[in-house]
């Protein structure tokens, strides 16, 4: 009973995680463009960066609501979360207005993070919902077995076949979304006489034609668990799992392009070839685990549990590169109407680029004719004298960008009760990853060949003819489809923590406390010798290493029996990922100057009321991340070259309140409610040191006046009313309107500083106009489920479960999902406008109908 | 060290191609060329700068179509934002609001141009063909440039093929029908306080003129852009001949290479 208590009362304060999480997530797609109008299409929505514990990347968040929904909610689901999972995700907003990088995700007890990212490993598992389900997120209710929550929260996956209801499901899916078909089957046997358990589940989505033009998306996901238990408590697990997930990208866009062409849902990166849509940005992940548990029971309140887990695979996103030939991005902004100044040609652009596809979208023919005409002879090919080659050399070509992972993960924990009323964990953990970046050549797209040269280097460095050589060994390498080109290097990440926690209640009074340390580094690891820095891009780089801590302190008090008061405390430090402190790691292995773990801070106090009718979850927040570091790379055009912003001193505020509300007002229908004011905040003038990326030269060291400017992405303040509906255990229906407030665009930090205002006097209006991010419209969004149960027999053993839903039910198309000023500035005329913002939108109404067969 | 023998490579390779062809998806069939077989003119280029009054901007509202061979373009960056077209009869400045043209427009591609809608326009009696006039300026109007979304619109691309011949002629024969032509002089050389010295001024990006003479003393200027990739490059000091676009500015002739191929200069100077 006691124990029973301690459980519920155990007071982990649902801390959500990383500070920058928006601002951070917006530079890494930033980052993804780095080369802004050289290195390849526009900015991609990143699906591994939009996940969290609850929120998942956006299939996942698809899937989930509907088989959480499907399942009525249950009793210990905190209200607030609840609603912010289903309805707030679709803006993806995130509790606190943090991210996940302080969150923690254990499968089997096993810490999944990405250490690049400090995201979870979410696209090993994406489309595997049935077995992953995340229902042990730590909470005001429970405390995490498997690992401390200090600053963040955590939540362990269990996939072990032992844990799996015996039974079996075939389902069947059909959406707009990213897909139009899913199939899935899963089939678990529960455990045999002899403890033996197996358990598989795979799944096939595609989509057809989707609502998204230029978009199709293709995947499989499969799962086997095989399970001995032994009569001496011991348990013995294997799993083996994979996602194999090909998509196309939908890039951001600009305003003047929805303007002109009438319609939100614009997409440059595909265009047609024969007749076929393709898209020019494709992402593909694998990276199948295989995971080994050992669980030793000694008794019903002490066990010890080891996993290890191996994973290998690989992820790509394929581009277009370009050399010597026009820009073929069709929003590029040279080809827009803007750019003219004369009206009457502004009217000719305008209807050409409405009356002609090829304008509007990629041009593949003209890249093939283009690379069909360029005939080129390379003299000393591989730098040997006399070998020349003469042939068709790329103009342009598709790419692949690559990175290939492997990883080792080990960890242990051990449970126990002290003393029949202390709840107490620890174990240890260690994580080594090695992160592999390189380019090959997809497709040469007509051409006989490309050359090995790093063209951004032409200009930098004409009297050295070694500048321009990507591999300074093999001077001059002739390519072909499929040959690895470009940069070649390695980030090695090594993790090791240790954690403890513990907690107690006593009467009406409880305490825990959590602790971890751990001891992290990470180096970058050189294949290439590059011509720009024939030393410093080769060999391994110095260790960077750092020791790291966590504590939160919590205690509640229980009014009575439904009624309870909490307050807790925590503070982290976390090492800054290594995109983050490596300037320009594809040319080199130079850091930051300084480089220094980030400080979080937590402070939050609710109130929480569990009766029978009415659940309800008051808190709120204080938090401040200190010390934050970021890299921002693009094209400088006050330099007219290639810039690197080496970022220090990125300081965030966070505060607001988030209630939520379930109530049951008739016998068969809840009302659910929920808010989250929030007001998310950078609080520190930001320190930057400008570098030259291809000399490496200091060219400045300024200020970025950063403080009290809104942190941008997701909205900040968001309220969910809604109601379900029971009908006789069968019929269940969900109804909710939401609406979304105070969201701001990702502002680039480069125009708030003094080099790119001066000489504008920042209470003028065009200073306003430059300084002031813009505050996007608030919006209102509606939602709606419908799921019948179909029981085939008396027990309930069969059925057909169906379901239907809908977002965007009033099909508005003209939502923005979210925006970003780009990078790249008119530093010559401080117009604001030259380079202007991009946007995603919302898809208009959508909808994912399911039908599931148990048996 | 053994080398490896040819069948091991086959092989790897043949296991390469297996791996490649799994791995990728090879969907995509290679586009038919777009190059439009036969293009056919009704109008000499001879004839269309016979519309142009020096100093005027005319638009051309007929339907006619040239047809033209382009001698030159920015492939050194010694052009910029321009082409220059020639047929049989003349030759003539396009000026085109893009950079890297030399990827669609190559020397030695044949390209049709549709004129109406377009504006012939003069820039130091050198004759241009434009989209429109820029009056921000009045008192130096100019012609605007043709903007890259609207190139396919005005202009069809043929086939790719080598450049024409060269019209060889003396400094003295030079007169305003050559402009824009692909021209080359032959027992010319430059000027003593021409030899080498660069071509321009490439740090500061400035064009620069250097004399070419005859051995019968007459000359013609070279002009060379600071941004030209052979710019930083030496004349040389020899006789001999050269090749360029004829261009003038005011009545100032002027030779303008395409790169240092077009100079050949290895005999004595002439006494």
């Amino acid at each position: 009973m006691l124990l029973k208590l301690l459980f519920t009362f155990v007071v982990g304060c649902p801390l959500f995680s990383l500070a920058q999480q928006y601002h951070k997530k917006s530079i890494l797609l930033e980052k993804m463009v780095l080369k802004d109008s050289v290195y390849q299409l526009p900015l991609q929505h990143v699906e591994h960066n939009s996940s969290s514990i609850f929120v998942l990347d956006e299939n996942l968040l698809k899937d989930n609501q509907d088989n959480i929904t499907s399942a009525p909610l249950s009793a210990s689901r905190d209200p607030y979360k609840a609603v912010a999972a289903f309805q707030f995700g679709a803006m993806r907003m995130q509790s606190k207005g943090l991210g996940n990088a302080y969150a923690t995700i254990t499968v089997n007890g096993l810490p999944m993070m990405d250490p690049s990212n400090g995201s979870g490993q979410w696209s090993s598992w994406t489309g595997l919902n049935e077995v992953f389900k995340t229902n042990e997120v730590s909470s005001v209710f429970q405390q995490n077995s498997y690992a401390a929550n200090t600053l963040g929260e955590s939540a362990n996956i269990d996939i072990r076949a032992t844990k799996q209801k015996a039974g079996s499901s075939f389902g069947y899916g059909f959406s707009n979304r990213l897909y139009t078909h899913r199939i899935s089957f899963t089939h678990h046997t529960g455990v045999s006489l002899k403890g033996w358990a197996f358990s598989m589940s795979a799944t096939a989505r595609n989509s057809t034609q989707s609502a998204i033009p230029g978009v199709a998306n293709k995947g499989y996901a499969y799962y086997f668990s095989i399970d001995k238990n032994f009569l001496s408590n011991d348990f013995f697990s294997l799993s083996f799992f994979g996602a194999n997930m090909q998509t196309d990208r939908q890039s951001s866009i600009l305003k003047e392009s929805v303007k002109l062409l009438n319609t939100e849902h614009y997409n440059p990166s595909w265009g047609f070839q024969n007749g076929r849509v393709r898209n020019a940005n494709q992402a593909s992940t694998h990276l199948p685990v295989l995971l080994m548990t050992h669980e030793h029971r000694l008794s019903n309140q002490t066990f010890m549990q080891t996993s290890i887990s191996f994973s290998k695979g690989m992820r790509f996103n394929t581009g277009l590169d370009w050399y010597h030939t026009p820009d073929p991005r069709p929003d590029y902004y040279r080809y827009l109407p803007s750019y003219q100044q004369d009206p009457v040609l502004k009217e000719q652009e305008t209807f050409a680029i409405q009356n002609n596809t090829n304008l509007q979208q990629l041009n593949w023919h003209r890249f093939y004719e283009i690379n069909n005409s360029n005939i080129e002879k390379i003299d000393q090919v591989d730098g040997i004298l006399g070998n020349a080659v003469i042939g068709k050399r790329a103009r342009y070509i598709l790419e692949n960008r690559n990175n290939a992972i492997q990883r080792f993960q080990f960890a242990t924990c051990f449970q126990t009760v002290i003393g029949g009323s202390i709840f107490f964990s620890t174990g240890i953990s260690y994580h080594e990853q090695n992160s592999r970046y390189y380019k090959t050549v997809n497709d040469l797209l007509g051409a006989d060949f490309y050359v090995n040269w790093n063209q951004f280097a032409e200009s930098a460095t004409p009297n050295d003819p070694q500048g321009i050589q990507f591999d300074v060994n093999k001077p001059n390498r002739i390519l072909g489809m499929g040959d690895a080109f470009g940069y070649d290097y390695t980030i090695k990440n090594r993790r090791t923590a240790i954690w403890l926690q513990a907690s107690q209640q006593i009467n009406r009074f409880g305490w825990s406390i959590a602790s971890e340390f751990s001891y992290a580094s990470f180096w970058r690891s050189g294949a290439i010798s590059n011509g720009l820095f024939p030393t410093s891009s080769i060999g391994e780089s110095q260790a960077n290493i750092f020791l790291n801590k966590g504590f939160k302190l919590s205690l509640n008090y229980a009014l009575d029996g439904r009624n309870r008061v909490y307050l807790s405390a925590a503070v982290k430090t976390r090492p800054p990922s290594p995109d983050n402190v490596f300037l320009s790691p594809r040319t080199r292995d130079t850091q930051q100057d300084l480089i220094e773990s980030e400080n979080g801070f937590i402070a939050e106090m609710g109130y929480l009321l569990q009766s029978q009718k009415i659940k309800c979850h008051l808190s709120t927040y204080f938090l401040s991340i200190q010390q934050g570091m970021d890299v921002l790379g693009f094209y400088h055009d006050g330099y007219n070259s290639f810039m690197n912003y080496g970022i220090n001193g990125i300081g965030q505020l966070h505060y607001g309140l988030e209630f939520g509300i379930d109530a049951q007002i008739f016998p068969n229908m809840n009302l659910q409610a929920a808010t989250a004011i929030g007001n998310h905040v950078f609080n520190s003038r930001q320190f930057a040191v400008v570098t030259t990326d291809n000399t490496a030269a200091i060219m400045d060291q300024l200020f970025i006046y950063a403080k009290n400017y809104p942190i941008g992405g997701a909205p900040q303040q968001a309220f969910s009313f809604g109601f379900n509906y029971r009908f006789n255990y069968r019929w269940f229906f969900t109804l909710s309107t939401n609406f979304f407030d105070r969201q701001f665009l990702s502002w680039n930090p480069i125009r708030r500083t003094a080099e790119a205002l001066y000489p504008i006097i920042p209470a003028s209006d065009l200073g306003k106009k430059l300084l002031q991010p813009e505050r996007l419209p608030a919006k209102y969004l509606v939602n709606a489920f419908i799921s019948r149960r179909i029981p085939l027999n008396k027990s309930g053993s069969q059925l057909f479960d169906i379901s239907l839903s809908i977002t965007n039910l009033l099909n508005k198309q003209d939502l923005t999902l979210s925006g970003y000023e780009q990078l790249r500035f008119d530093f010559d005329n401080k117009d604001p406008n030259k380079f202007p913002p991009k946007y995603f939108y919302l898809q208009g109404l959508n909808f994912l109908c399911s039908i599931n067969y148990r048996f | 060290m053994k080398p490896m023998s040819i069948f091991q490579h086959r092989n790897l390779i043949c296991l390469l191609f297996v791996f490649q062809y799994l791995a990728c998806e090879r969907n995509y069939d290679a586009p038919p060329s777009e190059i439009a077989q036969a293009l056919s003119p009704d109008l000499s280029i001879k004839d269309l700068r016979a519309k142009h009054v020096m100093g005027k901007f005319e638009q051309l509202t007929n339907a006619n179509t040239i047809v033209g061979v382009i001698v030159a373009n920015d492939q050194s960056d010694n052009f910029y934002k321009s082409i220059i077209l020639q047929d049989t009869t003349g030759g003539i400045t396009i000026r085109m609001d893009g950079i890297k043209l030399n990827a669609n427009y190559p020397i030695g591609r044949k390209i049709a141009i549709h004129l109406k809608g377009l504006w012939l326009g003069d820039y130091g009696k050198m004759i241009q063909l434009g989209s429109g006039v820029d009056l921000s300026d009045p008192a130096y109007p100019s012609l605007f440039p043709i903007p890259q979304t609207l190139f396919d619109q005005y202009i069809i691309k043929g086939e790719a093929s080598y450049e024409p011949k060269p019209i060889v002629l003396n400094v003295t024969q030079l007169g305003n029908q050559y402009q824009s032509r692909l021209i080359q002089l032959n027992q010319v050389t430059f000027a003593l306080s021409d030899t080498a010295k660069p071509f321009a001024d490439t740090k500061n990006k400035e064009s620069l003129n250097r004399t070419l003479i005859d051995c019968n003393g007459n000359s013609i200027l070279l002009r060379t852009s600071g941004y030209a990739s052979f710019g930083g490059s030496n004349t040389p000091v020899l006789l001999g001949s050269i090749k360029g676009i004829y261009s003038v500015f005011g009545s100032t002739k002027q030779l303008v290479i395409r790169d240092l191929e077009d100079v050949q200069m290895n005999q004595p100077r002439c006494k």
